[in-house]
């Protein structure tokens, strides 16, 4: 079929307040193919972080998703009930989240919640196991050979023993079998706690942290602020997900301390060849980390495109919006910011049309009745202004196009 | 699709939906989140309530919570009526007090009983009422054999009245106590003004203790607080010795102690009146400044290191405004909420001291002497216990949801959408 | 650890002193003596009595004396009750009450927090209403309220006892009104520390693991929302052998608490220093082993001391 990892298809989010609904997401699409990095950037209160949780099912009450579909890797996640999406999460899809210092349960050492997620989820290799059958093997033999000797042996002394070994080889042989027939269907036992806790002190030096055949029996406090940034990426990756999202996992930490975490993101990807979607308001982390980029604003998807697409001809208002906003070239010639005006719309009660519009200065009638479609501006770049129809007076620097992509 | 729709707004076209909700007062928003929490507007609504019930209530009644009506003893609210004659209802007390009453509930007058119209062998009473000119105008013989002799106890009352010549058996009616309505108390002193007067006793308790209390907390606590170093470690020792004594029983020797005392005597009495009043809350305040005096050192000491308070400072507010804006929404909150709470735990105190008999002493009266009261004949007359239990339950539910929403209120973290 | 524990220690001795020689001389300021009575004694008698008892002595030399004694484990004899030492009456009094404050706590402890977690589980749905009313009228009803209406109950009752602790059925009386506040409280209290802890980040963090809901509550959220109530138990406990002077006033049980409203009455020095001793120990001990407790189930707590 497709090589997508994640169809995100329709998707609404709201929460239930007693003010009434919030709709956090309002009816985002998008698609992401396998080891890629997709970045979604948006101001607070744009409905990434929420798109995101609901990819994990995690939006906490009062919000539920309302509609659409979230295919991943061929299952819909929505349709998963609450115990099926929990063999997902840790295992096929994993978070990192925002605040280290505070995603991490004081009470418990780091060896602990690393080993959880390990113990949980983890299951040996195929390989592993067979070696394992093996040494049973060996072990079967072993015993049927003294059991032949003491046969040949007449004492009598010895019967009593044999009873018993005999009973053991039967338990042994149950076992093997049950263990060979597990693995011909494709199951194989769980980690023990000594290879989980190997594992986990592997991805702990994955992650760089120093010493952490030590570090790991320590607490959450005793770790700076990088390092248990660190700590919760060496978790998410324990498992090895094919799927990690990112929710704003530097936004919390020192400029020093994110290049940092940003290095080890992409060293990660690189070496595990895993697929990311990083969730961020900051551009300059998109450009640096990304390939693919969906710009959120109220709820809605209003660009897409790749990182050049983005970056080099964004061809909605908001997105121009965010790059003057945002101070790029520091050494060059000065060049004054320019803010967006205004503050986001309310969730609670959203705009008829494109919730930009009471914010953007091309702002057209069409675009407060009715919400733009997605135009197709190329091959891997939409858009979702109304001023790429045909129609709408001709404005530098945004293209026009006939098409609509419905996808 | 229409091309007219294709054209550039003005700037005032367009649906600009920003919010711009009003910005409010500390105190403004305070107010608006108390608002909207149901429980504690009921509980505020219970505590107006019971403060005017222990204010102007007695105003409306027309008993004084010290008079003795000795003719009228132990009186329940709801009377067991008997209809003599025509005319003539009756209701004979646990005591034995016969008691002319109108039919709906009025006490008119007590029959007398002489020593000598008491016929122990037969378990008769007789009751003579007298008129103002000492003349008597009627008679009843109460009967009390039917629980004592084997021939009448099939019957199963308790007693009959016999007036002229006619013997009653059955109640008329139960009617309502329409001159004392919550009942009188062994003394014969009317319930609902006790009530009244002892709610006011506990009250006053309460919020003087509260009110001294902060400020002994708030001195001791900001000294301590803001001159730290040595001050603050002897300070703070002497608060934990305090409180590593159980507050209970340091309140119960010490009211022992002071217990006409010379103090007392010279001092309390003069200042709160007889009784033991001033005691009690010197008593309470000796024991709870402790947590108030923590509370205001932890505040303060916060809001000496507060980022805030500094950047307030840079950026040239005048000290008058920092405390205004800053020092005081932050720490008069917590300190709020505590005092709101010391309330019903000084009324609880109170409540106890009083009922193992080392509160406020006849006549005078609190919640907790009035349940002590009532306690010792709660057989008998379980409404004597019921009425104050009823109203310190009554207002420790209407202080705790007021306390709550007040916490809720006035820290902005807490905040619930 | 161990530092801090000897730390803790040295201080509650301290402190323990200090509540001594305080009461023993505010007992002094009190009027009248143990032998000055309603029927007074004779004039000779009374000093008879004083000088056996050494109470004819400058305060300061009882004093002296009496933290002598105290220090070799000897409270002293009753003034009141002669025939007993203190140290017996003790004896006699303390397994009463610690067996109703006992099965109290126990009661407290395993029924109130599974309260608590199973209404913040259950928040704003019919069982979160009733816990919560049932609690709050568990706080706003006074003990010796709650004391007198079970013994109004037990009058009119044949199988129920209407004082002492002869048969079980004669515990529920003292153990609910003395443990109905507390229970109250401590379902409130885990109540709103799980609520508080189930908004908390690493909450999420567990969920997204893929753990168990039930492994994410009773891990994960458990531990940390038992932090505030740990704090809460140890006074608390003290708070319920305190309290026993009216749950053993309202049903004739022979405790310490009666022994001590009794012996304040009287006088009987020697007695209510007893009794006070041991209260302050017994609160103590209990703020002490909350310290550890504290301790142990937060790591935070541990390393900063």
């Amino acid at each position: 079929m497709s090589n997508n990892i994640l169809e995100v298809k329709n998707l609404k989010t709201s929460f239930f307040t007693h003010l009434g609904e919030v709709q956090a997401v309002r009816g985002i699409s998008y698609e992401l193919k396998k080891g890629g990095i997709l970045g979604i950037v948006g101001e607070s209160g744009s409905g990434k972080s929420v798109s995101s949780l609901s990819i994990m099912r995690l939006v906490d009450d009062p919000g539920r998703i309302v509609e659409g579909e979230i295919i991943f890797d061929g299952v819909d996640l929505v349709k998963l009930s609450e115990k099926e999406i929990q063999d997902y999460r840790g295992k096929e899809l994993a978070m990192i989240f925002q605040d280290p210092m505070t995603s991490l349960n004081p009470v418990f050492t780091i060896k602990n919640q690393m080993m959880e997620v390990i113990l949980r989820h983890m299951h040996i290799t195929k390989e592993k196991a067979l070696e394992e059958v093996n040494s049973l093997d060996e072990t079967i033999k072993e015993y049927e050979k003294t059991l032949k000797d003491k046969e040949k042996s007449i004492d009598k002394k010895n019967n009593k023993g044999k009873a018993s070994l005999e009973a053991k080889l039967t338990k042994i042989i149950k076992k093997r079998d049950k263990v060979l027939k597990d693995i011909e269907n494709g199951i194989t036992r769980k980690y023990n706690k000594a290879e989980a806790l190997e594992r986990a002190i592997h991805y702990l030096k994955i992650v760089g942290i120093p010493e952490p055949e030590t570090r790991i029996n320590e607490y959450p406090h005793q770790f700076s602020g990088g390092m248990r940034q660190r700590a919760l990426v060496a978790m998410a990756l324990a498992c090895e997900p094919k799927l990690i999202i990112a929710d704003e996992p530097t936004t919390a930490l020192d400029v020093t301390i994110q290049a940092q975490i940003l290095d080890l993101l992409k060293k990660v990807k690189k070496e595990l060849d895993t697929t990311i979607i990083f969730i961020t308001h900051d551009l300059g982390v998109i450009a640096e980390l990304c390939q693919e980029v969906i710009v959120m604003y109220g709820g809605m998807i209003m660009e897409k495109g790749t990182v050049d697409d983005i970056f080099y001809s964004p061809q909605h208002p908001y997105t121009k919006g965010l790059h003057q906003s945002v101070p790029k070239d520091v050494v060059g010639q000065k060049k004054r910011l320019v803010p967006i005006t205004g503050s986001p719309p309310d969730l609670l009660n959203p705009p008829k049309g494109c919730p930009f519009s009471p914010r953007c200065k091309y702002a057209m009638q069409i675009c407060i009745e009715e919400p733009a479609p997605l135009f197709k501006i190329s091959d891997t770049q939409v858009s979702s202004c109304w001023l790429q129809h045909e129609y709408s007076p001709d404005v530098e620097g945004f293209k026009k196009t006939g098409g609509v992509n419905n996808g | 699709m229409d091309k007219n729709k294709f054209v550039f707004l003005e700037s005032d076209q367009k649906l600009d939906k920003e919010q711009t909700r009003k910005s409010l007062t500390y105190w403004h928003d305070v107010w608006r989140r108390l608002k909207k929490n149901h429980l504690a507007i009921v509980g505020l609504v219970c505590v107006i309530i019971v403060i005017l019930f222990a204010t102007i209530g007695p105003m409306f009644n027309p008993h004084k919570y010290n008079r003795q009506f000795l003719d009228y003893k132990n009186i329940p609210p709801q009377l067991t009526v008997y209809k003599l004659g025509d005319d003539m209802h009756v209701y004979l007390s646990e005591m034995n007090q016969l008691i002319l009453v109108s039919e709906d509930g009025k006490l008119l007058d007590g029959f007398s009983l002489a020593e000598a119209d008491k016929d122990l062998t037969a378990k008769t009473y007789t009751y003579r009422l007298f008129n103002d000119e000492n003349v008597e105008i009627a008679v009843v013989i109460v009967d009390f054999s039917y629980t004592t002799d084997p021939l009448k106890r099939a019957e199963g009352i308790r007693y009959s009245f016999t007036y002229e010549d006619v013997e009653y058996k059955t109640p008329m009616d139960k009617v309502w106590n329409k001159t004392f309505i919550l009942g009188t108390d062994k003394n014969g002193r009317d319930m609902l003004a006790r009530l009244m007067y002892g709610t006011g006793i506990s009250l006053v308790i309460a919020f003087v203790a509260a009110v001294i209390n902060f400020f002994i907390g708030v001195i001791y606590g900001s000294i301590s607080g803001f001159f730290g170093k040595n001050t603050d470690i002897i300070m703070m020792r002497i608060v934990d010795i305090i409180n590593s004594i159980p507050l209970l029983l340091y309140v119960i020797l010490l009211m022992v102690v002071l217990k006409d005392s010379w103090f007392e005597i010279n001092v309390l009495n003069k200042l709160f009146g007889a009784g033991g009043l001033g005691t009690i809350i010197v008593t309470l305040i000796s024991v709870y400044w402790v947590g108030m005096a923590r509370l205001v050192r932890a505040q303060v000491l916060s809001l000496k290191e507060q980022e805030y308070v500094l950047a307030a400072k840079t950026m040239g507010v005048r000290n008058f405004k920092i405390i205004d804006k800053h020092l005081i929404p932050n720490a008069l909150g917590p300190i709020i909420v505590t005092m709101a709470m010391m309330i019903p735990t000084a009324v609880f105190t109170e409540a106890f001291l009083s009922f193992i008999g080392l509160g406020i002493s006849a006549p005078r009266a609190s919640l907790g002497s009035l349940a002590n009261d009532g306690a010792s004949f709660m057989q008998t007359y379980p409404y004597q216990l019921v009425i104050p239990a009823v109203t310190i339950a009554f207002m420790m539910l209407a202080f705790n949801f007021l306390g709550d929403g007040l916490r809720d209120a006035l820290d902005p973290r807490l905040r619930k959408g | 650890m161990n530092r801090y524990i000897i730390k803790k220690t040295l201080f509650s001795i301290l402190t323990l002193f200090i509540v001594v020689t305080l009461v023993f001389f505010m007992l002094r300021a009190i009027p009248g003596g143990p032998f000055t009575r309603e029927k007074p004694l004779p004039e000779s008698t009374r000093e008879r009595l004083e000088e056996a008892y050494g109470l004819n002595e400058p305060l300061i030399n009882q004093y002296f004396t009496y933290m002598g004694n105290l220090l070799t484990g000897d409270l002293g004899p009753s003034f009141r009750k002669p025939a007993y030492s203190v140290n017996e009456l003790l004896a006699t009094g303390i397994p009463n009450t610690a067996k109703i404050g006992f099965i109290a706590v126990i009661f407290i402890i395993f029924l109130g927090i599974p309260l608590g977690v199973v209404s913040a589980l259950k928040s704003n749905t019919a069982v979160d209403y009733g816990v919560m009313i049932i609690a709050t009228i568990g706080i706003t009803v006074p003990s010796f309220v709650i004391g007198s209406l079970f013994i109004l109950l037990a009058q009119n009752v044949k199988w129920i006892p209407v004082g002492g602790l002869s048969t079980p059925i004669s515990y529920v009386g003292p153990v609910v009104a003395l443990a109905g506040y507390s229970l109250a409280f401590v379902a409130r209290l885990t109540r709103s520390s799980m609520l508080e802890v189930l908004r908390q980040d690493y909450i999420r963090t567990a969920r997204a693991k893929g753990l168990s809901e039930s492994k994410v509550i009773f891990k994960h959220a458990l531990k940390n929302s038992l932090i505030p109530v740990i704090t809460y138990i140890g006074p608390m406990i003290a708070a319920i052998m305190t309290g026993s002077f009216v749950v053993e006033k309202i049903f004739y049980i022979n405790g310490i608490g009666e022994y001590f409203t009794e012996s304040i009455g009287n006088r009987d020095y020697t007695l209510v220093i007893g009794v006070t001793l041991f209260y302050a120990v017994f609160y103590i001990i209990m703020v002490l082993l909350v310290d550890i407790a504290y301790s142990v189930i937060d790591p935070r707590i541990r390393l900063s001391k």
